[in-house]
């Protein structure tokens, strides 16, 4: 059986896409290199960030994602290469006018147990050039007005988490650094947290954030860079570096009333697939490349009443992620 | 932003921060109770107030500051900036649009401020019942500039190895030898190298290495200004203390110059 018809049957996951391609980078790294005593974290690290584009930076732990926030704040010097800030040579230090662009949150900020979050954000804000009113506007968006007046010993992980954020957005930056932003939130908080950097997004910030949980991060960024062993082992949407990968697609479906292994089996020759069964569910597995997906699904569907419920799994970020971890390569 | 509103939004937050932690009031309670106990101790041995006895209580509470300040001042700014680092807040701070050397200065302004309100605590009591008995304000308000200074020369101490060591495990137990070494054993040194040549040590080597002893220092000008010149002969030390813009020059470098390491070296962090 052959099938030739193009339309798609599926679809899956879909990854957003920059809406300011094109633009001046706020930040250009071109050969940043940075080792510590007995270990080279970082070897050669590009990069470019446009205003209005949300760059997850991913990479297994220990692999350098915070080493990369400290020295594009200039926290720590790098070895070799050249950090631009809004087109401007950065040196081993940042003048105030460069730092005066970041928001950073740091991967664990435990902050002064003693002050409530209102005041912490008064302190800050009077350090970062910031009026009354942005600190109101900063609790509210971080949704801590209720404990503003709490004293910071009572707040649990994911409110100091909020609070790091709060502080992150006062002095209107332009480029925001967020290591690991999303630890200690709930689901509820995580999802109120992207909306919020879709409105910063909106207003042409630029977003950097190291995370992880790839399942999060795969529907909201814009690019996906992977940094693994000092490089950024590739970088790209999250459509492309999928599509580049190549990663099978995973077709399973349980028996229909009128199966036939026999006819299964002819249809799997024809589109290289490899074939399991899973005796306990009562599934097939079927692992093919995704150029043949699409006709095998159609062979698949068209067969008289072969098979029954089909469940389409596309590869996704994790799965990208395990490949590239796993050394396999990607062209 | 001027860098007086930034000194001082830091030095604020470090005195709120140390008054809400319960520091001032009990620390300054129980230095008032030590204190206390001396001035009643003076008063007691005569039975009667006298300018002598005065004299006398003022020599006992300058030994108890020499004790207790320097220890107040290392316990107060061991983890000053250690404590930063740990909680996250030092990196976070130094990728703030200010010089990070101000986080320093402030915290040192904001110590200072923390065991100046410390000491006031714990000196008004006896002060009060000094002056009450007909004593003057002027030897106790003395006593307070200089045991403020004496602790801010330790804050300054403490606060440049907490930048050169960044760790509050090893930065205690250095604030209890440094506290040691310039309030026990350099005394006892120095009484070692009397004993040991029987005496025979030129007086002006002996107050040169008082230079390398702050609380050296401090003993010296506190007796050279608050110490009528009876008190001084009985103690010895008629024609034998160094002139006092020498002591105050010293004790104004013992202050500045780890203070201007910190501030070295909190700005070069990471290079």
């Amino acid at each position: 059986m052959s099938v030739t018809a193009p339309s798609p049957t599926v679809m899956t996951s879909a990854g957003a896409t920059s809406s300011a391609q094109g633009a001046a980078p706020i930040l250009s790294l071109s050969g940043i290199g940075k080792h510590f005593p007995g270990k080279e974290v970082l070897k050669s690290i590009d990069l470019h960030i446009a205003p209005g584009q949300l760059m997850a930076l991913v990479g297994n732990n220990g692999q350098g994602k915070t080493t990369l926030m400290k020295l594009i704040l200039g926290l720590l010097a790098p070895d070799a290469g050249k950090i631009l800030i809004n087109g401007e040579t950065a040196g081993t230090s940042r003048s105030t006018a460069q730092k005066a662009i970041f928001g950073y949150l740091p991967e664990t900020t435990a902050f002064y147990p003693n002050l409530t979050g209102q005041e912490t954000l008064r302190y800050l804000s009077s350090l970062k050039q910031g009026g009354e009113t942005r600190i109101t506007e900063a609790l509210a968006i971080v949704g801590l007005e209720h404990a503003a007046k709490q004293r910071i010993k009572t707040y649990s992980k994911g409110m100091k988490q909020r609070l790091g954020l709060a502080q992150a957005l006062l002095g209107d930056p332009k480029l925001l650094l967020l290591d690991e932003p999303t630890n200690g939130l709930d689901p509820s908080g995580i999802h109120e947290f992207y909306q919020i950097l879709g409105q910063l997004k909106a207003q042409g910030v630029a977003i950097l954030m190291s995370s992880h949980l790839l399942a999060e991060i795969e529907p909201r960024s814009d690019t996906i860079a992977l940094l693994k062993d000092g490089i950024i082992s590739a970088h790209g949407t999250v459509d492309k570096l999928i599509n580049d990968a190549e990663l099978p697609s995973i077709i399973k479906f349980q028996k229909g009333p009128r199966f036939n292994e026999e006819a299964l089996d002819q249809i799997l020759q024809q589109h290289t697939t490899e074939k399991r069964y899973l005796e306990q569910s009562g599934l097939f597995v079927l692992t093919c490349h995704p150029v043949h997906k699409q006709a095998l699904l159609l062979a698949l569907l068209s067969a008289d009443r072969l098979v029954g419920k089909l469940i389409v799994n596309d590869p996704g970020l994790e799965e990208l992620f395990l490949q590239l971890n796993s050394g396999l390569k990607i062209t | 932003m001027s860098t007086s509103t930034i000194l001082f939004a830091i030095a604020r937050k470090e005195f709120i921060d140390h008054l809400r932690n319960g520091w001032i009031i009990a620390v300054g309670l129980a230095f008032a109770v030590f204190s206390l106990l001396i001035t009643f101790a003076g008063f007691g041995f005569t039975g009667s107030v006298g300018v002598g006895q005065e004299q006398g209580t003022l020599f006992s509470l300058i030994n108890l500051v020499i004790y207790l300040v320097p220890l107040l001042g290392l316990l107060l700014s061991y983890d000053g900036i250690a404590g930063e680092h740990e909680r996250g807040t030092l990196d976070l701070l130094r990728s703030y649009p200010f010089n990070t050397a101000l986080l320093l200065y402030g915290k040192w302004l904001g110590l200072f401020m923390v065991l100046t309100a410390t000491l006031i605590v714990g000196l008004t009591a006896p002060a009060a019942i000094s002056i009450y008995s007909g004593h003057t304000l002027q030897a106790w308000t003395l006593l307070l500039i200089t045991s403020v200074w004496i602790g801010a020369i330790f804050i300054s101490i403490a606060i440049m190895f907490s930048v050169l060591i960044l760790d509050r495990g090893k930065l205690i137990a250095i604030a209890i030898g440094i506290w040691l070494l310039f309030v026990v054993l350099f005394d006892l040194g120095i009484i070692g190298i009397l004993v040991s040549t029987e005496g025979n040590v030129p007086m002006s080597l002996v107050n040169l290495l008082f230079y390398l002893n702050p609380t050296a220092l401090y003993r010296l000008l506190s007796i050279d200004l608050m110490m009528d010149d009876a008190m001084i002969t009985q103690l010895g030390l008629m024609g034998q203390i160094p002139p006092t813009p020498a002591l105050f020059a010293a004790i104004t470098t013992w202050t500045i110059i780890p203070t201007a390491i910190a501030g070295w070296r909190i700005s070069a962090l990471g290079k």
